[in-house]
């Protein structure tokens, strides 16, 4: 994209290569959506949004296999170099965090849909508030690192970082507050245990969301900043869970 | 001449590249094995260092990711392999990343490991966690004996086995929630173990991953969202329409 061409082929090969760039913000697009759907059909026992997010989630996977399908044949025809080829790269592993993410959200849809089957209430009422912000962050910081995919704009990383310290530390609080609930009434032990995972899926779409923003930073600069310590040989910071 | 000279010098250095990469890949899957073991054997023993060594190891792990993959994406640019040389570049990738999650949740089961040592032991000693612990390594270990061979139908087998593993991990699961009816106390020690167990299923399907990444070297067909069984059908189908073809 950065040098002149030469006629058709360069335009057809510019093309695919904006075309790759909008399927995967479509894609995005859809799965940060996802997430809320998933949480207000867990929190409303909304059959029909469940339902819903199990379709949607078919049609993610879809777009993930023809995304990757034509990531690489670009690659085998058009053998980009220097940034057109991380382009395609950070794309390709973009769409698998967009496909993990998107599972998630999928996870917590079945959840509920399990719930409404047995007519069982779902998670108890002091989860709601912390369920529906972490799908509040976990979507927003999924929009953002999705639309700096599209735009080649590395700036947002940190923004989207700060979102997932963010849902890390509501995770956190949640659990405890989840724990003190357990021990009080153990008879609620099973929700406590399912509400436990919808949490953890939503802490790991902000993880995902993270990770997208780290392929847009390799995208633009070459720099592979996903381990940050790593190439140093530094151990990594340590995590709970 | 002169080009067909060229290819085959092209060729060449892109298959001692490969093998080259082959060898890390394979470093890389043998050293996640034992970071994983490891990490099971922390757990079952108690014993705590070995657990905060496990976890500490893990940016070995991740430096090796970081090391595979700059070396992919220089192979890539540098030899641009043909289309089935490709499919080889792109599946090392995926599995790598997928090792390097392997890691990640072995990171996960260490420092619980060397939390829960100072807690009392459950009366079965852990036995079914050993037991998952060993089906998932060995799910591991087959996937890249698999992949290292370009074995389709190892890597079918070994795939199928993730269902044994999910069974499993529902069991322990149900077991672990019962545990903590009976017992309140026992609640901190039985969601600790809730992630160990999480974290070993999430082993299983990584594995799964890397074998779905070998029919895909092999065969070239992207079967992640697809059942084993209409997988294998497919691809049956399609050879015998190739055969048929000629």
């Amino acid at each position: 994209m950065n040098e002149p061409g030469e006629g058709h082929t360069f335009k057809a090969y510019n093309g695919a290569l904006s075309e790759l760039r909008v399927r995967a913000h479509q894609m995005g697009t859809l799965v940060a959506q996802q997430v809320e759907t998933a949480v207000r059909a867990l929190l409303e026992s909304d059959r029909e949004a469940a339902e819903l997010v199990l379709r949607r989630e078919q049609q993610i996977n879809t777009w993930q296999t023809e995304i990757e399908a034509e990531s690489f044949r670009l690659l085998a025809r058009q053998a980009p170099v220097a940034s057109d080829l991380r382009t395609v790269l950070a794309i390709s592993r973009a769409v698998t965090d967009l496909e993990r993410a998107g599972d998630e959200s999928k996870k917590i849809a079945r959840f509920a849909l399990a719930n409404s089957a047995r007519g069982a209430a779902g998670p108890s009422r002091v989860m709601h508030r912390p369920l529906r912000h972490m799908a509040e962050l976990a979507s927003e910081s999924m929009r953002v690192a999705v639309n700096a995919l599209d735009r080649g704009d590395a700036s947002v990383a940190h923004e989207v970082s700060r979102l997932d310290r963010e849902i890390d530390q509501e995770f956190e609080a949640a659990l405890r507050q989840l724990m003190t609930v357990a021990m009080e009434r153990s008879r609620f032990l099973k929700p406590v245990f399912e509400t436990v995972f919808a949490l953890k899926s939503l802490e790991r779409i902000g993880d995902h969301a993270k990770n997208v923003a780290e392929h847009v930073v390799f995208l633009v600069s070459g720099a592979d900043v996903r381990h940050a310590g790593a190439a140093r040989g530094a151990p990594a910071e340590q995590t709970q869970h | 001449m002169e080009s067909a000279d060229l290819g085959q010098h092209t060729s060449r250095r892109f298959n001692e590249d490969m093998e080259r990469v082959t060898t890390r890949v394979m470093q890389m899957g043998g050293f996640v094995e034992q970071q994983l073991q490891r990490a099971v054997t922390a757990l079952i023993d108690g014993n705590s260092s070995l657990g905060e060594e496990v976890a500490r190891d893990d940016y070995k792990v991740n430096q090796m990711e970081v090391e595979i993959d700059e070396e992919c994406n220089r192979i890539i640019a540098t030899r641009q392999p043909t289309a089935s040389d490709l499919r080889v570049m792109v599946a090392i990738i995926k599995t790598i990343t997928d090792l390097e999650r392997i890691g990640d949740e072995v990171e996960k089961v260490g420092y619980i490991a060397a939390r829960l040592a100072t807690m009392e032991k459950p009366s079965d000693n852990y036995r079914e966690i050993r037991h998952l612990g060993r089906l998932v390594t060995e799910m591991v270990h087959d996937a890249l004996h698999a992949f290292a061979r370009l074995d389709a139908d190892e890597a079918f087998e070994v795939a199928r086995r993730d269902r044994k593993v999910d069974e499993e991990y529902e069991s322990i699961q149900r077991q672990n929630i019962t545990f903590m009816m009976e017992d309140p106390r026992s609640i901190r020690r039985a969601l600790e173990i809730m992630w160990v167990v999480r974290a070993l299923e999430r082993i299983g399907d990584h594995a799964k991953n890397i074998c779905e990444y070998t029919v895909y070297m092999v065969h070239g067909k992207d079967i992640r969202h697809l059942s084993l069984d209409d997988a294998e059908r497919q691809i049956r189908d399609g050879a015998r329409a190739r055969t048929g073809g000629l």
